[in-house]
């Protein structure tokens, strides 16, 4: 079973209420059992009483985000890096923004079995305001249908990390059409680089894998001179205390 | 997220100024609950915030994408 949250309330979320409803309208002609959270139901409690009484594989949420929250129709949390264990055992894709750096590797610690999020602010360009359906804008269209492409991609069957890569490849077409197809269009540039930071910011974690290891160089030469500095202004002293 | 020097901020700054001139510089709405229009963007870049940063490190991306094709 897979439970899709989408609220339509919070600032700027029609366009994403309207992009998560073609991949429910598509899950369901794929006869798949969905649960679909919409509008003021996409808080906080409503979404644990369904996470309770459903127990779903996947949940897919869109909705407004930072690195350690999650939010509802009301910009409430719903899910933190404190609490967010309701989805252990899951697979978590969240089209939200930030999420990737703290909410997403807490997730996983909390037994989600993988999560898909953004470690940028999701971004995107639409020639019609936030409200409707961004299928029906030129600009906004390829934004959300190449986030939408690893829900689609799961629902026809892919492995996780193929779902991820479709929306990658998803993306690329995307990028591809601006520069060759219709780069005279006069947000092309904007849109070109606006999906390519979306693209890059999308991150895939799993349990069990290893965090990338960022390496404080500065910080290590700056111990290491230390170490130098004081060694040699010690070892003259020690000497002279033993001559 | 990189640290970007102030004469690269500059260079954005009037890169996306020209592009504002030229019609071609377009709003943005985000999943954090930003929208901007275009004239915002450039302020957002000029103050400095975070989503300043990033709309620098979206420019040196797509310079970059722009040299590898």
């Amino acid at each position: 079973m897979q439970m899709f949250v989408r609220p339509i309330n919070c600032h700027d979320c029609g366009n994403g209420f309207h992009a998560l409803g073609h991949v429910v309208d598509y899950a369901q002609q794929q006869g798949q059992e969905i649960i679909d959270i919409t509008r003021d139901d996409a808080n906080k409690d409503p979404v644990y009483a369904a996470l309770d009484s459903n127990n779903p594989s996947h949940f897919y949420g869109f909705g407004h985000g930072s690195s350690t929250r999650f939010t509802g129709d009301s910009e409430q949390d719903i899910f933190t890096v404190n609490e967010c264990d309701k989805l252990a055992g899951k697979e978590v894709y969240l089209l939200s923004c930030l999420t990737a750096n703290s909410l997403g590797p807490a997730i996983i610690q909390n037994g989600a079995t993988a999560y898909a999020g953004y470690r940028i602010s999701w971004t995107w360009v639409s020639d019609s305001g936030s409200d409707g359906d961004p299928y029906q804008d030129l600009y906004a269209k390829g934004f959300y249908e190449s986030a939408n492409e690893l829900w689609v991609a799961l629902i026809d069957g892919a492995s996780f990390e193929m779902a991820v890569q479709a929306a990658i490849d998803r993306y690329n077409w995307w990028i591809d059409y601006w520069f060759d197809v219709n780069p005279e269009a006069p947000q092309s540039q904007d849109a070109i680089m606006w999906l390519i930071h979306d693209r890059n910011g999308l991150v895939a974690l799993y349990p069990g894998m290893v965090m990338e290891a960022t390496v404080n160089w500065p910080l290590i030469l700056g111990l290491v001179a230390v170490g130098i500095v004081a060694y040699v202004m010690l070892k003259p002293a020690k000497i002279r205390t033993h001559s | 997220m990189e640290t970007f020097t102030p004469e690269m901020k500059a260079l954005v700054i009037a890169r996306l100024e020209q592009k504002l001139a030229e019609g071609r510089l377009s709003g943005t709405y985000t999943l954090s609950g930003v929208h901007l229009t275009p004239e915002q963007v450039i302020d957002e870049v000029r103050r400095g915030t975070s989503f300043g940063e990033e709309i620098i490190f979206a420019q040196k991306q797509f310079m970059d994408e722009l040299k590898r094709r």
